[in-house]
């Protein structure tokens, strides 16, 4: 059982007439992204200056951006505050923001990821290094435009992209501090491993039980009690560096900085525990779910993209290895039987 | 070189010549930070300003063909973060700017010089 997101083996197709907007204190080095952009494809492409050059078009713009490519470091408003104030509007909530920096320590990439970016670009560019991720983001950005055509808006508010999601898929959790997206995480995981920095370690979660709440709630309550069940996991992690993302199949991926006294074990006891406490408000008895921890997997120096992903999936194999031996551990000792 | 890479390489030819002004403009920015540092002693402005020149060049220089001057402005931009007027020592801190610096003007003379057929 893997979990797999739906953008993730998206067809090769190229998007045109995406407008995007780009945010660069160095003009140089706006025209620089802008000539490599325009290289790869049929771009409106806007450059300003500076964050509040970049509020003020956001705000004057009528037909929102598709993209936006943000430097971290520049006077004033820096990028990081300005991504979160992009993801801090409704209708930017999905909308792809590309961080690009000359800096490649961890606290950096941490922060920009933990603010919403979904991908990570450094200076000085690598053209093809650019043009895979612009290519990412032409996915997000028509996967998004496919969800949001027709949009129509159940009792519970939630959009036609909410109510088309299977239980396999990756869902974005918004609203939580260090929650990310899970192709977020793995481009987080991805660029750590470009800047050669070490040390890094991964811990499944399962929360056992997910998929009868998928089958007996509509999408918005399920919703409602996955982004519970991802806070009280959050708080049980007691390490506001970590960084979490929900990969879909009741699975939830944590980075660390170290492995050092992570337990998997412990970490989920006390995320069950609170959850069963704080009780669901919708017609879903939470008891009725138990998170179960994997054994933190340490990552060293990752060279390739494959290395992350072989380290994700072992760190997903040893969850669904645990439950099975641990099996029956929620609230009321009853099985349940994981689809 | 397919389509996207010529039409790169020709817009990156488009803004050597403005590149190659703001080089300029940066070692000049370089040797009054230098000379303020030398003649008026540590000040946090003048450190502040080689950080942002060395931030700069880090990020664009090798877009252009610096890749020296863009590995050794990065090397520049790490070592100024959190040096201050307290902690800068001329000889660690401040011989890489001297060096960058050199750097700009030799690129920058090589840039001037007549190209042969």
């Amino acid at each position: 059982m893997k979990p797999y997101h739906r953008y993730d083996s998206a067809p090769d197709w190229r998007a045109t007439g995406l407008s995007m907007l780009v945010v660069d204190d160095d003009e140089i080095a706006c025209e620089l992204l802008k000539a490599g952009l325009d290289a790869f494809g049929t771009y409106n492409i806007e450059t300003v200056n500076s964050a509040e050059e970049a509020m003020n078009a956001i705000a004057q713009r009528e037909h929102p951006y598709d993209c936006f490519f943000l430097d971290i470091e520049m006077p004033g408003t820096n990028g990081i505050a300005l991504c979160s104030w992009i993801k801090s509007h409704d209708q930017y909530r999905e909308t792809p923001a590309i961080m690009v920096t000359a800096r490649s320590e961890r606290s950096f990439i941490r922060n920009a990821f933990a603010a919403g970016a979904i991908d990570y670009v450094t200076k000085p560019f690598d053209m093809n290094e650019l043009q895979s991720r612009m290519r990412m983001a032409e996915r997000l950005i028509i996967a998004k435009r496919d969800a949001a055509s027709g949009d129509m808006l159940d009792g519970t508010g939630q959009s036609a992209a909410a109510l088309r999601m299977d239980f396999d898929e990756a869902i974005a959790i918004e609203g939580i501090p260090g929650v990310i997206d899970f192709v977020a995480m793995k481009n987080y995981l991805k660029q750590l491993s470009r800047s050669r920095l070490f040390s890094t370690a991964l811990v499944a979660f399962r929360l056992d039980g997910l998929n009868h709440a998928y089958g007996r709630l509509p999408q918005g309550q399920f919703l409602s009690l996955l982004a519970l069940a991802t806070r009280k996991l959050k708080g049980a992690m007691r390490h506001p560096d970590a960084l979490i993302a929900y990969a879909g199949n009741g699975c939830f991926i944590a980075e660390l900085e170290s492995a050092t006294g992570l337990d998997g074990t412990d970490i989920a006891r006390d995320a069950s525990l609170a959850l069963w406490k704080a009780g669901f408000t919708g017609s879903f008895d939470c008891s009725t779910v138990a998170f179960h921890g994997g054994t933190p997997q340490r990552i060293g120096v990752l060279f390739s993209h494959g290395a992350v992903d072989r380290s994700l999936d072992i760190a997903f194999a040893s969850v669904h290895h645990r439950t099975e031996s641990m099996r029956p551990a929620n609230a009321n000792a009853r099985s349940w039987s994981i689809a | 070189m397919d389509n996207s890479q010529r039409q790169l390489s020709a817009a990156i030819d488009r803004l050597r010549p403005r590149y190659v002004s703001t080089m300029t403009e940066y070692s000049e920015r370089l040797t009054a930070a230098l000379d303020e540092q030398a003649h008026v002693g540590p000040n946090d402005t003048a450190l502040e300003e080689i950080r942002f020149v060395a931030h700069r060049l880090a990020g664009t220089a090798e877009s252009f063909g610096w890749g020296e001057i863009g590995a050794h402005a990065s090397h520049v931009d790490t070592l100024m973060e959190g040096c201050d007027a307290e902690t800068c020592d001329s000889h660690r801190h401040l011989t890489p700017v001297r060096r960058l610096r050199d750097m700009l003007l030799k690129a920058i003379r090589v840039e001037a010089a007549p190209r042969r057929a």
